[in-house]
């Protein structure tokens, strides 16, 4: 498995579109404190990180279609997945080398939109009293339970792409999948049921404590886990055409 | 007695109602270089596809070099190369990006095998990407993906379509090089029947999804070879009149009104003067023989052969 998650990261290294996707988080990141920076009229960090907490945290989870596309949906898009099986990979590595690429890209991606988050808001921004350590401490803790939301998804995207194959529906499927439920529930009236999805958890975790954060991590492991043995199982018995 | 690399038995596929391998029985020994033959629509890729594990039989059972169960099967086609449709490619990538790539990730330790398998192949793309290589870079990008860990059974479906005819050429002398040299096992579908008969060792007719005939080159030329045959009322003083009269030692008697003399005989007038002066009736007297494409079309039914 290592062997393939090493084949995968060469190849992703050398796509314009993951370079051009992390210039564009970047960009992204520090346009949001350059913005804060002109047009607020506070210039604080803590200001900054917070609005990350109450109105960013779910975002990422919408890229993570992208992290399936650079890996595993572009085989189907690529016609190479037939190269990999008829070498007598077993499909159950296959899938889960693939998922682990996505995730380990996700984090890349990731790491480079919070570290030019964080490094251009210290720069730009002034750091004042409630900007304490323990607030630090908070922003992390609950930025590191979202990652664990965004495996989640990644796990989910990747079962949809493994049924959808070489259509885009996958991402429209995707986007289904994680809004739809809710507004179901709400119509049903079965509101009670949305603390088991995934995008009301990032709502949550933004004004939750500690508790919270553990509730949300074990909904996120769960939810990963069910869509990647779903996904595992389907593709080992899918016809590669 | 030479190794089984590939057998079949009762070998099913079905997509829904439709079934596109029908308990097909199959086998290839070491060495062979088996010609699938079809119409579109009869089985090959579907077959072709089994064997590699793209798709799954719906019953039956196979082995691939004495293997059966799917740890045994998953080993043993790591020693299978093979070209299935269209070659598929990052087209971002160079070819040798490319070939690197399936380096890596089938952990082969020799790290000049991308070079090797491009010089075999002539592919010299340089870092021209995938994209913009044309049908024939493709394809011989594709053999050389099949080739790179030396395997010991190549699967080809189609491998020269898109060629012209110089490219043709150089696979038929690749793939003969990989069988004399390496003793590799070729099975190959194609629908260019003329190029099936320089290479194969063996043919296999498929219709329906049902192996209709399989036979050795030998076989498929003595089916082919010309003869001249002779329509008499009485074969057996025919054949004698022929052996003395015409020192004809090679006339065959086919049944009690027909023989026939080889395809090489040129004077079948001479023939007809000794029966008649001889007393046997001549009702008729004309030349057979089948090219492959002649016999394929009898054997399948003759409509709708590309």
């Amino acid at each position: 498995m290592i062997k393939m998650i090493r084949a995968d990261l060469y190849k992703v290294f050398r796509r314009p579109l993951f370079y051009i996707l992390l210039a564009s988080m970047a960009v992204l990141a520090f346009l949001v404190n350059f913005c804060i920076l002109k047009l607020s009229t506070t210039h604080l960090v803590y200001n900054s990180w917070t609005a990350v907490m109450l109105y960013f945290l779910s975002w990422p989870a919408l890229l993570m279609p992208l992290m399936i596309d650079l890996v595993g949906a572009e085989k189907y898009k690529e016609n190479t997945l037939k190269n990999d099986v008829s070498y007598g990979v077993s499909r159950t590595k296959l899938y889960l080398s693939q998922m682990t690429v996505s995730i380990v890209l996700g984090l890349i991606v990731g790491g480079v939109a919070l570290g030019t988050y964080c490094g251009s808001s210290l720069l730009m921004l002034q750091q004042d009293a409630a900007f304490t350590s323990a607030f630090i401490a908070d922003f992390f803790s609950k930025v590191g339970v979202c990652c664990i939301g965004y495996v989640a998804c990644i796990a989910l995207a990747s079962f949809l792409s493994t049924m959808f194959q070489k259509n885009s529906f996958f991402v429209f499927a995707f986007f289904l999948a994680i809004y739809f439920p809710q507004l179901l529930f709400n119509l049903l009236q079965l509101s009670r049921l949305n603390q088991y999805l995934l995008i009301p958890q990032f709502g949550m975790i933004a004004i939750g404590d500690s508790q919270q954060l553990m509730t949300s991590a074990v909904v996120f492991v769960v939810t990963g886990v069910v869509f990647t043995v779903l996904g595992a199982a389907f593709f080992k018995k899918k016809d590669i055409c | 007695m030479k190794e089984a690399v590939f057998q079949s038995s009762s070998l099913v596929r079905r997509f829904g109602n439709f079934t596109a391998v029908d308990h097909l029985n199959l086998e290839l020994s070491k060495g062979d270089i088996f010609a699938l033959v079809g119409q579109n629509g009869a089985g090959k890729t579907t077959l072709l596809k089994m064997i590699c594990g793209l798709i799954l039989p719906t019953s039956g059972s196979m082995k691939l070099f004495g293997k059966s169960n799917a740890k045994g099967l998953g080993l043993a086609r790591r020693r299978i190369g093979n070209i299935i449709e269209t070659p598929g490619f990052y087209s971002y990538l160079s070819a040798r990006q490319n070939l690197e790539y399936y380096r890596m990730q089938r952990g082969i330790k020799n790290k000049h095998c991308v070079e090797e398998a491009l010089r075999f192949v002539g592919l010299d793309a340089g870092e021209k990407k995938f994209k913009n290589f044309s049908l024939g870079m493709k394809q011989r990008l594709g053999l050389a993906l099949a080739i790179l860990d030396n395997p010991d059974f190549l699967v080809l479906d189609e491998p020269i379509n898109g060629l012209d005819p110089m490219g043709i050429r150089e696979i038929r002398e690749i793939l003969l090089k990989l069988n004399h040299e390496k003793g590799t096992t070729i099975l190959v579908s194609s629908h260019i029947l003329g190029e099936l008969s320089q290479i194969a060792t063996r043919y296999g007719f498929i219709k329906s999804g049902r192996l209709v005939e399989s036979i050795t080159a030998g076989e498929l030329e003595e089916k082919c070879r010309a003869t001249l045959k002779i329509e008499v009322d009485d074969s057996a003083k025919a054949a004698d009149v022929l052996r003395e009269g015409l020192s004809l030692p090679a006339v065959e008697i086919l049944n009690d009104t027909s023989l026939q003399l080889p395809g090489d005989f040129e004077h079948p007038e001479l023939a007809v003067k000794e029966l008649v002066e001889a007393g046997v009736m001549v009702s008729q007297v004309y030349r057979t023989g089948v090219n492959l494409e002649s016999y394929f079309i009898n054997l399948i039914g003759g409509k709708n052969v590309d």
